[in-house]
């Protein structure tokens, strides 16, 4: 259904056919919304709120006026939309944890995804990191995207991804010195 | 656009462990079953501006009915077409006058019966917004009530010690009033106010959506007289899920030791409504 759907968008050199519109979408999301969320996953640490996360960058995408008609634009525009909605809704809690005068007592669901996925010292080394470092970290090395996938996700040129996953990957070693030194 | 993996930085061991977590994180998280379908459902609800002056117009009424307790809790969940257990809203029932039999307060909901430790954001929060109610629940102090809810006791039985994912379950839940007061509790037929609901595999994180039957019912609770049981006989399986699911069931990703699922029943004194819940099976991973 997915190539049926795309054949039809390419066959309009780069525009979304009105007719086949929904269904060009669905398949479309259907291919890239796993990686949305892995991405929000990533950054938010909460499965509700990253799948909340994708279906609101969905949302946007199908109201845009400028609907990417290809897969590549698609996936960027997908990605760059539920990175950006991770980091405010980050930027969020840290403000409301600041207003906040009690202190809720819940369980951290993502600990457990984070036991089964080893690397426990690698894992706290990243929490260390800014949400925007993570992001980049996730985009091009545990995804491994190319730099200028990343780039064109995060909005910048692939000179500015090498020279900051170079800090960003220095600053994750030292952390991962501090990590052995308490241990 | 180039689509050429990046570079690794060769042998560099911080990037190949990079790649590795990374390998490993694509494998245990994965998007909820139905996600997509919900996803894409919500699309036709309008677009871009407009639809937002539309939810917000929505919610201005939605609340307000609620504040005059006109509209109960599951309903205005129902109204928005927000998900039971999602984020974003949170009610705080406002008790009503005493002269309404529709009034709603809050009680501590309560595991029972050796049950599992329940996580934040459990199947028993929908009983938090209470069920619709029958005329027969009587309002607070009337004849009738003096129902003890913390003397209830609710029992889960299942029909296999372990449970197989090709399997269906069946549960009997049954919930006894030893006192001599009046409480409630569901119709035996009301399938959606006393339940089994699935869990996703535990080691993968509470599901704050699991597929428990969305609290849109309006099913209404008959009195349970004292020294009477009532029970409720209900049958699950992974593949199915429940009836009127809204969470995730996610056949063949269990672990052996993974609950799949409680009785689940919401019981009232009248006044106040709670959630109630027997113990769970334990999912048997299929070798197969």
């Amino acid at each position: 259904m997915a190539a049926t759907a795309r054949a039809g968008v390419t066959d309009q050199a780069g525009g979304v056919p009105a007719v086949d519109r929904h269904a060009w979408f669905d398949a479309m999301a259907r291919d890239y919304e796993e990686a949305a969320f892995r991405l929000a996953l990533w950054l938010v640490r909460d499965r509700a709120t990253a799948e909340d996360l994708v279906q609101d960058a969905l949302v946007r995408l199908w109201g845009s006026r400028n609907l990417p008609g290809e897969d590549a634009a698609f996936r960027n525009w997908l990605l760059r939309t539920v990175g950006n909605l991770a980091l405010d809704h980050i930027r969020r809690g840290r403000v409301m944890a600041r207003l906040r005068f009690w202190e809720e007592s819940r369980p951290d669901p993502f600990a457990q995804v984070e036991d089964r996925l080893g690397h426990p010292k690698l894992q706290r080394a990243l929490a260390a990191l800014a949400p925007r470092e993570r992001r980049l970290v996730y985009l091009a090395c545990v995804d491994g995207l190319p730099h200028a996938v990343t780039a064109a996700i995060i909005g910048t040129s692939e000179g500015n991804v090498r020279v900051l996953l170079h800090r960003t990957l220095g600053k994750l070693r030292t952390h991962l010195d501090e990590v052995d030194a308490h241990e | 656009m180039n689509d050429s993996p990046a570079p690794t930085g060769g042998a560099d061991p911080l990037a190949l462990e990079l790649r590795s977590l990374g390998a490993r994180f694509a494998e245990v998280t994965q998007l909820s079953q139905g996600f997509h379908a919900r996803a894409m459902s919500r699309l036709d609800g309008g677009r871009g501006r407009r639809r937002d002056v539309m939810r917000v117009a929505a919610l201005v009424a939605a609340l307000l009915a609620f504040s005059t307790a006109a509209v109960a809790a599951p309903e205005l969940i129902r109204q928005l077409g927000l998900r039971p257990g999602g984020r974003g809203l949170i009610l705080v029932p406002v008790p009503a006058p005493s002269a309404s039999p529709g009034g709603r307060s809050v009680a501590p909901a309560s595991p029972r019966a050796g049950g599992p430790s329940r996580p934040e954001a459990s199947p028993a929060q929908p009983s938090r917004q209470g069920p619709g109610r029958s005329a027969a629940a009587p309002p607070p102090g009337a004849p009738g009530s003096g129902c003890d809810l913390a003397r209830l006791v609710v029992r889960t039985s299942t029909d296999k010690a372990d449970y197989h994912p090709q399997d269906t379950v069946g549960f009997t839940i049954t919930v006894t009033n030893p006192s001599a007061g009046t409480c409630y509790a569901p119709a035996a037929a009301d399938t959606c106010q006393a339940s089994v609901f699935g869990y996703g595999p535990s080691r993968q994180g509470w599901d704050s959506r699991p597929a428990v039957c969305p609290p849109v019912s309006t099913g209404a609770l008959q009195p349970l007289a004292g020294g009477t049981t009532i029970s409720y006989s209900r049958s699950w399986n992974q593949q199915e899920c429940v009836p009127q699911a809204v969470g995730s069931c996610v056949p063949g990703r269990g672990s052996a030791g993974d609950y799949v699922g409680w009785g689940y029943v919401i019981v009232s004194d009248g006044s106040s409504d709670t959630g109630a819940m027997g113990p769970g099976v334990r999912f048997t991973l299929d070798a197969s």
